[in-house]
């Protein structure tokens, strides 16, 4: 907290660099994180607020404040679900969604500490399916999150009853056109 | 009327029943379903979440598979959002369009009609559909339950808002639909697999409150909702979820609902047997 302090003081002493990750944020996904005026309506919406440890409009003013370190090693940039609920009612017209998929591909990108593991390694399951048959394949991705989260048996049960509820399939339903996918999930500069 | 038709994977796999029941649907109705040749997953939330390039360009991949000048109907909210999304991204974005219409040889019509099947039924008739009907749902009171498919972000804010659309549709064949506060809540969509207390909790005070409310049953167009709603709900007494597919299914004479309901967790035939609606 005492360095969150030094930052925010630093900053505001040298006006050249304030603001600085709010314009980094502004330049690679177009959302103007200024405009927010604190009214905490997405806050008060977010179904999930509680479990974070800043709530959106606390991350925003975090941003303003050009916490960077504070704002990319959050929990509130990966609970958020994408539910557009504080997008939907911001005043402002702050697209918060787009704002936390920056920050979470910054935050992956510099290889930062993750508060909450599990999440991105769902994430990560799901893509490797997507990858592998251009669609989702449930029980796979079930099985892959288990391997690379070594939890064996959460859900254990839940998995048996949903098998005998025929809700899970055996085998993915594939893409035929595999090629366009792949090219999908290859880097641009692979291309 | 001739529609093309985008499954997506939860209708495709985990929500089986919910697909079945729209054939039936649209049999009735006279719809004619073309499936999008060799369609892909639209990247779900996970795609956005952490790489945003894939996400848009699964989303354009079926939007190029999209004949010219034909409408697209979607069933599932998430998925009808990713389109809307990357439509709009690619009107600003002219570049990524061009590469790749260039790479897969086929045009992406950002301007192209893509719609929910609710969008569909609210077009029609209700007379027609009055006349359709074989049953009724007379004495069933329902909590109509949307999730963040009434949630329109920024760029998409001009888009139809589907509020209502739920309740006309039950009403006009005799249910009663409740009032009650969390239509709107998120049911937590992949929370429910990677932090489950935290779904735990949201889909408890869903399903509460809808209780509370004095329903007996929820209503949702949305698979992962109706999944989660299911799966997650740790109540000592649960109600049933419906797809609204699967009651509309039930009201204009489907004879088949009895395998829809063997992939539902919480049983809805009771139910539905004590209002004498089957």
């Amino acid at each position: 907290m005492e360095e969150q302090i030094s930052t925010l003081s630093l900053n505001i002493k040298k006006k050249e660099i304030r603001f600085k990750f709010a314009k980094e944020i502004e330049r690679l996904s177009g959302i103007d994180v200024m405009r927010c005026i604190q009214c905490q309506g997405c806050s008060s919406v977010c179904p999930f607020a509680e479990s974070m440890d800043y709530p959106p409009n606390r991350l925003i003013r975090l941003i303003q404040y050009d916490l960077r370190d504070t704002v990319l090693s959050s929990s509130t940039i990966w609970l958020c679900v994408g539910c557009h609920t504080c997008s939907n009612q911001c005043p402002q017209a702050i697209d918060i969604v787009s704002l936390m998929d920056t920050l979470r591909s910054i935050a992956i990108e510099e290889k930062r500490n993750i508060p909450e593991p599990t999440i991105l390694e769902f994430h990560r399951s799901v893509m490797s399916s997507i990858e592998n048959h251009g669609r989702t394949h449930k029980l796979e991705i079930m099985m892959d999150y288990k391997s690379r989260t070594r939890k064996w048996f959460e859900d254990f049960n839940l998995g048996l009853k949903m098998l005998s509820r025929r809700k899970l399939d055996l085998t993915p339903s594939r893409v035929k056109n595999n090629r366009e996918i792949k090219e999908i999930f290859a880097r641009s500069w692979e291309l | 009327m001739k529609l093309y038709y985008y499954p997506g994977c939860s209708l495709a796999t985990t929500a089986k029943e919910c697909n079945r029941s729209l054939m039936e649907v649209t049999k009735f109705l006279d719809l004619e379903l073309i499936d999008i040749p060799d369609w892909n997953c639209c990247g779900s939330t996970s795609a956005h979440s952490i790489e945003r390039r894939v996400a848009l360009d699964l989303s354009l991949r079926n939007l190029s598979l999209l004949p010219r000048d034909e409408i697209l109907m979607v069933m599932c909210p998430n998925c009808l959002h990713n389109f809307h999304q990357s439509q709009q991204m690619i009107k600003l974005d002219p570049h990524r369009r061009f590469i790749l219409e260039n790479r897969w040889q086929r045009p992406i019509d950002p301007n192209a009609t893509v719609i929910h099947f609710l969008e569909v039924l609210a077009e029609m008739d209700p007379k027609f559909l009055k006349a359709k009907a074989k049953r009724e749902l007379k004495g069933l009171k329902i909590a109509p339950y949307y999730g963040c498919m009434l949630s329109r972000p920024p760029l998409v804010s001009f888009h139809r808002c589907y509020r209502g659309l739920i309740e006309k549709l039950m009403e006009s064949f005799g249910a009663k639909t409740v009032l009650w506060p969390n239509l709107t809540k998120c049911c937590g969509t992949f929370l429910s697999a990677a932090k489950p207390p935290a779904t735990i909790e949201a889909v408890n005070q869903i399903i509460g409150t809808a209780m509370e409310s004095g329903a007996q049953c929820l209503v949702t167009a949305c698979a992962m909702c109706q999944l989660n709603l299911e799966i997650r709900c740790t109540l000592k007494e649960k109600i049933p979820t419906f797809h609204f597919t699967e009651l509309l299914g039930i009201v204009l004479g489907a004879e088949d609902w009895q395998s829809w309901f063997t992939h539902h967790l919480v049983d809805p035939v009771p139910l539905l047997e004590n209002k004498k609606i089957v």
